[in-house]
């Protein structure tokens, strides 16, 4: 084979590489995408700022629990957080039960989740109804976990302080120590389907504390919030092609597509990354 | 050959300008949902200032301080909102006066705009300033609006009312003076320019001041051997200076016996009863008062986040990263001086590389004085005017180590997206959550 023929193998040989990286990584970030849109859409409508930092109660008596009264209709989850010792061979069986009267079981929502390995970063999410809960109606999630073996332990995340006024964490269904929350997340269901859903999620918390704030109306949040979105879009598309001008002078449609889609795969993945179902657990209560 | 599709003006100014409206719009938003009065650190203290000259028609005036008001607290005041100057605030208090209305927030909200328009300014002739020293790094200006447009704090500072906006904002035009200057070798129209914006610096916060040195400097480097022409430059710049800004320091004289109002300050302080003593006083050493108050790491973290009262900063991960980032800059830096030493070639912008180093890390010992001498007051965003040196003292260490052409381009310009996303996601899981609370 001539020199000339071994440089032209070469060049079909790195070009065709070059374009399975292009296919691959467009297919990962397709893929990522396509996991992201698959979950679930729920508004935030309550969290404890960061700068709190919870501590972690062990659970001893087998029920701990918190009262809750959600200020928006359609409450449909609630996260918590937890943590877990255990042991090789054993589990922790917990039952969570949402209800309206602490003493009594009628009209309950429940559901169960075993875990059997250690972690120190549960992010349990507890689904259900949105119909179930009503605006300002006090309802109580309890917790009753049982160990296969007293060497396990499971904690949960709470806060030592009264940081939130609508309810108190309770053990064994009674408050023992006042002024303690477990450290939970609220959302709603959102208003709209999907892909509007998304937009709803981003934008409601905002126009809530433009709200709070006495900004502007909502819909100039709203338009503003989209400007900065679309404008957003725009900056990585026209960076998408001038990253794969600069990668490549053959498959610049290829290159465009595949960075456009890995770009927007990594931001998705740091805006949204916590809803990634990556270390959490869905818990449907029914 | 490698030609970097930023080495096409156009292309590279149509990109920049893009990501300054974003900022821009950006900063809005932020400034839409801070509370009213606690948007961000002394916000109520300086409006109050605006208040006064709404209500009375005139500058504001400082009266001294009601008993006990530094009592208990933490910090004490360095100088007086009414002493500092702060001439944004005339034209915040003048649209006030036509269309504001009886509701704080309202008013609040008005004023806040001031610094969101003040911020595209900053962004702009900080790219200009890049463009000029990086024409070798087409990617270096994008770099640094990128970054001043997504650093937390830095956007935060532009959404709500302060005084540190317009600091930002004046030291940065002055900046961009010296830079044209030196490069043109200080002709009329550049020495002009340079007098005006060191006379707008005097007319804002002390943190920007460390312009005026600065100035001084390469005034001296540039005409070592023509003392002549030196005096006659620098009394070029300082005239325009001392006609925009001289008014404030002698209406400080004449009303307080103190042009820059820090001992008239201290006295009404000290005066208050009650207010705490500053750690020199107390026989601190620096030594002990950096351990105590955690200096360096509170400084660190909140130059980059710290929003509200509690000061929320980024994720442990993100002070890794730009730790990482900035000591890979330090050592780029430190070699690149070598180099040019020991090739015994200083280029034209060795001065004000200089000159950047001098007033970024002077800035900070400013801070650290301040706060060791008199106000136990600490806060990164204190050295915000002079953001920009930074930005090019840490393009220049990387460029040391790193060849910004070719794939490496690509990949910064992919990571600037992530960096808006990365603000983005401190707005909706750090600021709105504090915010909704």
């Amino acid at each position: 084979m001539s020199t000339i023929d071994m440089e032209a193998l070469c060049r079909l040989i790195r070009c065709h590489i070059q374009r399975l990286a292009f296919a691959s990584c467009s297919l990962t970030s397709v893929v990522w995408l396509a996991i992201i849109a698959a979950q679930p859409v729920h508004i935030p409508v309550h969290d404890f700022p960061e700068v709190y930092r919870p501590s972690y109660t062990q659970v001893l008596s087998g029920v701990k629990g918190q009262t809750i009264t959600p200020r928006v209709d359609g409450l449909s989850r609630i996260d918590i957080w937890a943590r877990t010792d255990i042991k090789a061979g054993d589990h922790v069986t917990v039952r969570f039960d949402l209800k309206r009267d602490i003493l009594s079981d009628s009209d309950m929502i429940s559901g169960t989740i075993v875990f059997d390995r250690s972690s120190q970063h549960w992010q349990v999410r507890l689904a259900f109804d949105p119909a179930y809960i009503s605006r300002d109606e006090v309802v109580y999630l309890r917790m009753e976990s049982v160990l296969s073996s007293p060497d396990s332990s499971l904690h949960y995340a709470y806060f030592g302080g009264d940081l939130y006024s609508h309810g108190e964490l309770l053990e064994l269904d009674r408050l023992e120590t006042p002024d303690q929350d477990l450290r939970f997340k609220l959302y709603r269901d959102p208003q709209f389907p999907k892909p509007i859903a998304w937009l709803e999620a981003a934008i409601v918390p905002a126009l809530l504390a433009a709200e709070k704030a006495k900004g502007p109306p909502a819909w100039v949040v709203a338009t503003l919030m989209i400007a900065i979105g679309s404008l957003g879009c725009l900056l990585v598309l026209s960076i998408s092609i001038l990253a794969a001008r600069i990668f490549t002078i053959r498959h610049r449609n290829e290159a465009t597509v595949a960075l456009l889609l890995a770009i927007t795969a990594a931001v998705v993945a740091v805006i949204a990354g916590p809803e990634a179902p990556i270390g959490k657990l869905w818990v449907p209560l029914s | 050959m490698y030609r970097s599709p930023l080495t096409d003006i156009t292309t590279q100014k149509r990109l920049a300008l893009a990501l300054i409206v974003v900022a821009t719009l950006n900063a809005l938003l932020w400034s839409f949902v801070g509370r009213p009065g606690g948007g961000g650190p002394d916000e109520d203290a300086h409006f109050r200032t605006v208040n006064t000259m709404v209500r009375t028609g005139a500058l504001a005036e400082f009266k001294g301080y009601p008993p006990g008001k530094f009592s208990g607290l933490a910090i004490r005041a360095q100088v007086a909102h009414e002493i500092t100057p702060n001439a944004l605030a005339i034209p915040v208090a003048i649209t006030i006066a036509v269309i504001g209305s009886n509701d704080y927030a309202f008013n609040i909200h008005v004023a806040r705009l001031f610094m969101v328009a003040v911020y595209p300014v900053t962004l702009w002739f900080s790219f200009l300033t890049l463009r000029r020293l990086f024409p070798d790094i087409p990617v270096a200006p994008i770099i640094g609006v990128t970054v001043m447009s997504t650093v937390p704090m830095f956007v935060l500072v532009h959404s709500y009312y302060t005084n540190d906006a317009p600091a930002i904002a004046s030291s940065t035009i002055a900046t961009y003076a010296i830079v044209r200057a030196v490069q043109s070798g200080f002709t009329v129209r550049d020495i002009v320019l340079l007098g005006v914006s060191l006379g707008i610096v005097g007319l804002h916060k002390y943190t920007g001041f460390l312009v005026f040195p600065a100035t001084a400097f390469v005034l001296t480097w540039h005409f070592i051997r023509q003392p002549k022409r030196l005096v006659q430059v620098a009394t070029a710049i300082l005239l325009p200076a001392a006609a925009i800004a001289s008014w404030w320091y002698l209406r400080n004289w004449i009303l307080y016996g103190d042009p820059i109002g820090v001992a008239f300050t201290q006295a009404a302080v000290d005066a208050s009863g009650g207010a705490p003593v500053p750690p020199r006083s107390r026989g601190y050493s620096p030594t002990e008062f950096v351990e105590d108050t955690n200096w360096i790491a509170e400084n660190f973290a909140t130059f980059w986040a710290g929003h509200g009262q509690h000061r929320i900063k980024l994720p442990s991960a993100a002070y890794l990263a730009l730790s990482s980032l900035m000591a890979a800059a330090t050592l780029g830096l430190i070699v690149g001086v070598v180099r040019q030493i020991r090739s015994r070639r200083l280029g034209i912008n060795f001065p004000v590389l200089a000159v950047m180093a001098a007033m970024h890390l002077g800035l900070w010992t400013v801070s650290f004085w301040s706060s060791y001498t008199v106000d136990v007051a600490l806060h990164g965003r204190y050295v915000f005017p002079t953001f920009l040196p930074f930005l090019v003292l840490i393009i220049t260490g990387l460029s040391s180590i790193t060849d910004w052409r070719g794939r490496f381009e690509a990949v910064v310009l992919m990571i600037l997206p992530l960096m808006l996303a990365a603000n983005s996601a401190y707005f909706i899981h750090s600021i709105l959550p504090d915010v909704n609370y």
